[in-house]
């Protein structure tokens, strides 16, 4: 029959706009909403009513569906992303209103009594609190327990703080100080483990322990050289890796054991 | 932890008529269509669209659930998926027919009938 082929020829059109939705909505939804339309078409034609207006209607309605859902499909993707680019965000304007206003904000690494960083140290910033953020969203994705986040979130605030502050305003002498780049060593253990060791409590919590004795042979090799090390932010630093490495190994003990997973478990 | 679902927020249009049409049988899309056209007296029609749409929240929501594959009878001989309503769908329609009955009593405690502000249109 002619109304079978034209409803035949819509639906196939019809089918190839469904495409045009996210893979997971569309694998749900494609074939049912195919159906549908399918059983629409039939109604009309039943009705002895044309095909064309409506279906331009329901390809338009169907469109708008589309652009929301991808729309709605790219947020819930990228949620985390968009989460720590606003955090980001929001933290460099700090600094920015500070120097558009001329706010009198102390800033131990401009020397002055106002902010004054210039974009190379904003975009520096703006990568380092961006990529530590979205290194612990990567952390946290494959915690299981609280623990394991809290470990997580130190082990990188630990890392980002330390940047900041051989950058900002050096952990020895001041940040133009070279002696500074020793605690490259520090950070390359931490990162190296972390990688190594993919976040999973138990070898992550090895390379904190790793991270925190690499920071204590820093400090012992500074003071043997006579290079003036800052000796209670030091002392902070090897705190925050071991407090990260003894929770990683309660996250550990936490996962492994059945019941030992009620105290701390968020799920 | 897991946040406890809240029956009291206020519905959609879109949702409240898929709920009513799923309140006494699981239907098909198609089925929710022409319910929802017919207890709406014509006045609500919604595309595929946005019926699946709807359906894809309303099931992220908790309202409502898939059910078995079958044939419709009355249509083809095509399995088609059907929907039906949850106990947590249940009391969301329960609620939100309630408040339209405590609105309603508002309305009448007042006299107020849909053709009292006719003069002053």
């Amino acid at each position: 029959m002619a109304s079978d082929r034209a409803i035949g020829r819509y639906r196939r059109w019809y089918a190839r706009l469904l495409r045009l939705y996210p893979r997971p909505y569309r694998e749900r939804f494609g074939k049912p909403m195919a159906q549908t339309f399918t059983d629409l078409c039939r109604e009309r034609t039943n009705a002895h009513q044309g095909l064309l207006g409506f279906a331009l209607g329901t390809f338009a309605e169907t469109g708008t569906g589309i652009i929301r859902e991808n729309a709605t499909h790219m947020v819930m993707q990228n949620r985390n992303y968009l989460r720590w680019m606003l955090i980001t965000a929001a933290v460099l304007a700090i600094p920015l209103l500070a120097m558009v206003f001329r706010l009198g904000v102390p800033d131990p690494g401009s020397g002055t009594d106002g902010v004054n960083w210039g974009p190379l140290y904003f975009a520096i910033m703006g990568v380092l609190i961006l990529g530590a953020g979205l290194l612990f969203e990567y952390a946290a994705s494959r915690a299981g327990n609280v623990a394991h986040k809290l470990a997580a979130g130190i082990a990188v605030a630990a890392g980002l703080f330390l940047v900041w502050a051989n950058l900002a305003v050096g952990m020895i002498g001041d940040e133009g100080n070279a002696a500074n780049l020793i605690y490259v060593l520090v950070l390359a253990v931490g990162l190296i483990g972390a990688s190594i060791a993919r976040f999973e409590p138990r070898e992550a919590s090895i390379a904190m322990f790793a991270t925190a004795a690499a920071h204590v042979v820093v400090v012992v090799i500074a003071l043997v050289v006579g290079l003036g090390p800052e000796l209670r932010a030091d002392a902070f630093f090897i705190a925050a890796w071991v407090a990260s490495a003894l929770l990683f190994r309660q996250a550990s003990t936490a996962s492994a054991s059945p019941r030992g997973s009620t105290e701390v478990t968020d799920r | 932890m897991k946040k406890k679902k809240k029956t009291d927020a206020p519905l959609t249009p879109a949702v409240l008529h898929i709920l009513l049409a799923l309140s006494t049988e699981e239907r098909h899309g198609y089925g929710i269509m022409k319910r929802v056209e017919l207890e709406s007296q014509g006045k609500v029609r919604m595309g595929p669209g946005t019926l699946y749409g709807s359906l894809g929240r309303m099931m992220a929501a908790g309202l409502i659930r898939e059910s078995d594959k079958k044939v419709d009878p009355a249509m083809d001989d095509e399995r088609r998926i059907y929907f039906t309503l949850t106990g947590f769908g249940r009391k969301a329609l329960t609620a939100e027919l309630d408040r339209y009955r405590d609105v309603v009593a508002v309305a009448q405690d007042k006299h107020l009938t849909p053709s009292a502000f006719a003069d002053g249109i």
